[in-house]
Order: structure tokens, then C-alpha cells, then sequence
């Protein structure tokens, strides 16, 4: 409606999606500049790297299929697998409510408390620019290697980058909802509970949903850092050259992956 | 029943959007405010609830200045100006009746408020409402279910749910197709008959403006250049109105 009322003439368009094009051909250029460049510098040079990759995966085939023996550890596998879901789970959930705690203040109607708004913004890029490997290797320093290591570094983690997420919805989605009920004469909390957080919502659930599958794929990797959990399997099969264990541990982690992703595909579907 | 005297505001230095507004609102009025893209409708209709703060001048309501209200004093009178909007801001995924109950957020105590708890009465009189807005057999279908005019007449019925003096629409049927356009004129004109109640419109469409209002305020560049009833306005005068040159 904006652009409409403000007349965006011909003219206007032409310059921005010119503008808009000359961006394009820039980053391409900027990007594929330094890739190139960098490559050099590495003296990686490409046609290795591709020539590389189809040996590589008749390796993989050969060495990590498993076989009948295989099968008698899977229980184990099984249940260390599950461990790793529930803290996938349960951090992704945790951090859920701490984003939407934090991200309420943030609601266009809640009053400007000594620049909490700020204060939020600068968590969730702090959080969001240090990269999990940082955090599990951080958080060795200080816990050791066990399940409390793991879980945090994935709640810090998943907080920063719902943080983030939250915030944008936030900003788009619930100017017009506070709106009509300040007219009201609602207050500020009235406004979130009723307005705002019923709006968002559903967009909200969707990334803890999202939050969730991505913390399993995660998990793993923390797992073999901090030397719990199904990472943890996986590292030790793969360190002591059980291919064949280790192949079936992957295996297991990518149906678990999949599952979950179409359980909340489904989910989704109802919510939305 | 509102006066408002002497409004201005800017937003930015040397471009002011409202000066020195000057106009009288009686109550039970169907008044439309006309005028250019960019004139100043919004920030003046804005202006009257305070979703936007102007910069000098008076806005009398029931013995009031709005415009110096603490924030509570302010909550109560929001209660009694009702507002439609372009975009209907209802909660699309509530359903009818729970956004009709939302009008009466303002009179609710904190937690009441918070956990949405109404009475049979206020229920009651949502029901009645939403047979008012010819929607009766839509009260538990969400609202994203509904179409554009179905979503502006819920807006309609959760403004009286504030029991409002008066109802500020700005473009409220901008994004509506002509049928359902005319339908929620026709039914804010009934409530201006029936009720009382006054209607304040922004309009971008001079003839649905001329079936419909008592009172047309037209404003350009910031200033009101007609005032008059309906019955005072002639073509000239709109020409003029929307005229780049003059
Ligand atoms: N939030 C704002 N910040 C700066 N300028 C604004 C803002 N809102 C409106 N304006 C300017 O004030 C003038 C009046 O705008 P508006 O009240 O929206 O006009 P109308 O509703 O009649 O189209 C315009 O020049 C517009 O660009
Ligand atoms: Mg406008």
C-alpha cells in the first residue's frame, strides 16, 4: 500500500532495480574475486578438489557398510542416540523461552526500561557471531567434558540465533495488532499477551521447530567435542577403525534427522 | 462534541504535515476528511487518539485536553474513541468473537486483561454486536478465514465494544472491492443515525465521500481548505481541493 499511496513512478522502479542489478554483479564479483583468490593464496587447486570427491565416496561404500555383527551394538547406539535427541530437545526448548522472555520486552508497546531493547539486540549478535565450536571449546575450559558442556553450548547457541529470529518477526509482524489495541486503552503487558504474542506465535514456533532438527545435526558434532553422546560414539568407532559402527551410527542420526523433519513439516502444517 | 484548535505538528524541520488545524466535530456527525496523497489525513486523525504525539495546540474531548493527559488519564479516554484501520489489525489467527472481545481490553483489570477472562455479559453483548455487523455464524472461525469486508466489519463491532463516543477510520475501505466498500459505509453511517455515535473517515474517493458524509474537512499541504456540511460543498471547491497548481 505504502509504495502505492507515495506513487512509486516508472522512473523510481527503473533506478532501483538497476541499482539493485549493479549490486548483484558486484557481490558475484566480490565473491567469486576472493574465492579465486583465496584458492590461490591456499594453492588448492580445483580440479583436484573435484577429482577428489567421487573417490572419496567409493571409500566411504566400501569401508562403511555395515554387516550382520554390526547389528548386535545398536541398542547402544540406540540409546546413546536418544540422549542426544533429548538434549537437542531440551535446549532448543529452553532457549525458546528464554528468546521469548527476552524478546517481550522488545514488543513495540512495552515501555523503553534504561535501554533493555538495546541490551537484547547486543545478546543476540554476541551470541549468534561465536560459532558453536567456540562455544564447546570455551565451555570445556570450564565444565570438562560432560553433558552440561553440550547442553550449554547448544542453549547459547540456539538463544542467539532465536534471539535473532524472534526480534525480526517481532519488528514485522506486531506494529499493527499493538496498535489497534493501545486504541483500546489497553496497557502494555494486556497489548503482548493478547496482541502481540498470539500474532507471532505461530511464525515463533515454527523456528524452534526448525531450531530443534537443527540442534540433532548439532548435537553430534558437540557430542564429539566434549566426548558425550551420540558424537561421542561416532568418534571412538571412527578413531579405533570401526567403519562399519561408525557407518550405522551416521545411518541412525540421518533417519532421526529426517523423521524429525517431517514430523515438524506435519506440525507445521497444523499451526499454520 | 471535539474541538480541535490550533494543531500542528512536523516531523521533519521546514515540512510541516499539519498547521495551525482549526475544526469543530459535533456529536453523531459522518465526517470525511479529504484531500491529496500526502496532505496530512493520517496525521491528523492520528493525532486526535494520540498515536501520534503533535507538537502545539488543543484536542477537546468530553471537557478534556488530550494532548495533556498523563498516560492513564490518556487509557481512559482512548477508551471512548474507537479506531478502524486500512489493514483491519486484527489477531488473524483468534477468532471472531475473541477479537470483538478485544475492545474491552482497556477496562479490564491487569490480569483480566492478560488472561483474557471476560463475563457472560461482555459475552453476551459480543454475540449481539457481531449480529449488528450482519456476522452472526462466524463468531468461532478465525479471522484469517474471513474476506477483506468480513475482517473490517469485526474491526467495526470491536471499536462498540469500546462503547465509543466516537470511531476514527482511516481509509477503511481502501482495501476493499466496491460492494463491500459500500457495506461498511452503510453500516458506520447507521451507527452515526442510530447511536450517535460521531465517525471521523479518511477517504481518498470524492464520491463515496459526497454519499455519505454530513461534514467534509478538506485538508492539502497541511491545512484545512474546506469545512463546511455537505450541502455547502460544490465542485469548484473540490477541483481545487485536489488541484496541483492552486
Ligand atoms: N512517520 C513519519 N515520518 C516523517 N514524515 C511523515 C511520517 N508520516 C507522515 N509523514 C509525512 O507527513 C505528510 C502527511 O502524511 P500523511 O498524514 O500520511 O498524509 P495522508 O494520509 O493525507 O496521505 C507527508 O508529507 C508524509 O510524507
Ligand atoms: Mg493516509
Amino acid at each position: 500500500m505504502k509504495s502505492l499511496e507515495n506513487g512509486l513512478n516508472y522512473q523510481d522502479l527503473q533506478t532501483q532495480l538497476r541499482q539493485k542489478r549493479h549490486k548483484q554483479f558486484w557481490t558475484l564479483l566480490v565473491v567469486g574475486g576472493s574465492y579465486l583468490a583465496l584458492s590461490w593464496l591456499l594453492h588448492f587447486s580445483n580440479t583436484i578438489g573435484i577429482w577428489a570427491i567421487p573417490k572419496s565416496f567409493s571409500w566411504l561404500f566400501i569401508n562403511f557398510v555395515p554387516h550382520a555383527q554390526t547389528m548386535q551394538t545398536l541398542p547402544d547406539i540406540l540409546s546413546k542416540l536418544l540422549a542426544t535427541i533429548g538434549l537437542a530437545i531440551s535446549s532448543a526448548f529452553i532457549a525458546a523461552i528464554f528468546a521469548i522472555g527476552l524478546v517481550s520486552f522488545c514488543a513495540p508497546v512495552m515501555p523503553h526500561y534504561l535501554g533493555v531493547k538495546r541490551v537484547v539486540r547486543l545478546i543476540a549478535s554476541f551470541l549468534r557471531n561465536i560459532p558453536l565450536v567456540a562455544w564447546s571449546m570455551l565451555l570445556l575450559f570450564t565444565f570438562k567434558q560432560n553433558d552440561l558442556t553440550g547442553f550449554l553450548a547448544l542453549f547459547l547457541m540456539s538463544l542467539g540465533f532465536l534471539l535473532r529470529a524472534f526480534l525480526e518477526i517481532m519488528e514485522d509482524e506486531s506494529s499493527q495488532i499493538a496498535e489497534a489495541l493501545q486504541v483500546t486503552g489497553a496497557g502494555g503487558l494486556v497489548i503482548l499477551c493478547r496482541g502481540v504474542l498470539p500474532t507471532v506465535m505461530p511464525q515463533f514456533v515454527s523456528w524452534i521447530l526448525y531450531m530443534i532438527e537443527n540442534n540433532i545435526r548439532d548435537a553430534t558434532l558437540v557430542g564429539i567435542l566434549t566426548g558425550t553422546g551420540i558424537g561421542f560414539v561416532f568418534d571412538s568407532y571412527f578413531k579405533s577403525l570401526r567403519y562399519d559402527l561408525a557407518g550405522i551410527t551416521v545411518l541412525c542420526i540421518i533417519v532421526v534427522v529426517i523423521a524429525l523433519e517431517n514430523i515438524s513439516a506435519q506440525l507445521r502444517r497444523v499451526i499454520a | 462534541m471535539l474541538e480541535i484548535k490550533h494543531l500542528n505538528k512536523t516531523y521533519k524541520a521546514g515540512r510541516p504535515a499539519l498547521k495551525d488545524i482549526n475544526v469543530s466535530i459535533g456529536k453523531g456527525q459522518f465526517v470525511v476528511i479529504l484531500g491529496p496523497s500526502g496532505a496530512g489525513k493520517t496525521t491528523l486523525l492520528r493525532s486526535i487518539n494520540q498515536l501520534i504525539t503533535s507538537d502545539s495546540g488543543e484536542i477537546d474531548f468530553e471537557d478534556q485536553n488530550l494532548r495533556v493527559l498523563n498516560k492513564q488519564q490518556l487509557r481512559q479516554k482512548r477508551q471512548r474513541i474507537g479506531m478502524i484501520f486500512q489493514n483491519y489489525n486484527l489477531v488473524e489467527r483468534l477468532t471472531v468473537i475473541e477479537n470483538v472481545l478485544h475492545g474491552r481490553l482497556g477496562q479490564k483489570n491487569l490480569w483480566q486483561g492478560m488472561f483474557g477472562v471476560f463475563s457472560q455479559t461482555e459475552k453476551q453483548e459480543a454475540l449481539r454486536l457481531l449480529q449488528e455487523v450482519d456476522l452472526q455464524g462466524f463468531e468461532l472461525k478465525n479471522c484469517s478465514d474471513l474476506s477483506g469486508g468480513q475482517k473490517q466489519r469485526v474491526g467495526i463491532a470491536r471499536a462498540l465494544m469500546q462503547h465509543p463516543q466516537i470511531i476514527l477510520c482511516d481509509e477503511p475501505v481502501a482495501s476493499l472491492d466496491p460492494a463491500s466498500s459500500v457495506m461498511v459505509l452503510d453500516l458506520l453511517k447507521k451507527l452515526t443515525v442510530e447511536k450517535g455515535i460521531t465517525c471521523i473517515v479518511n477517504l481518498h474517493q470524492v464520491d463515496l465521500a459526497l454519499d455519505y458524509a454530513d461534514q467534509i474537512i478538506g485538508i492539502k499541504a497541511g491545512a484545512v481548505q474546506i469545512n463546511e456540511p455537505k450541502s455547502q460543498v460544490d465542485k469548484a471547491m473540490l477541483q481545487a481541493l485536489y488541484d496541483k497548481e492552486s
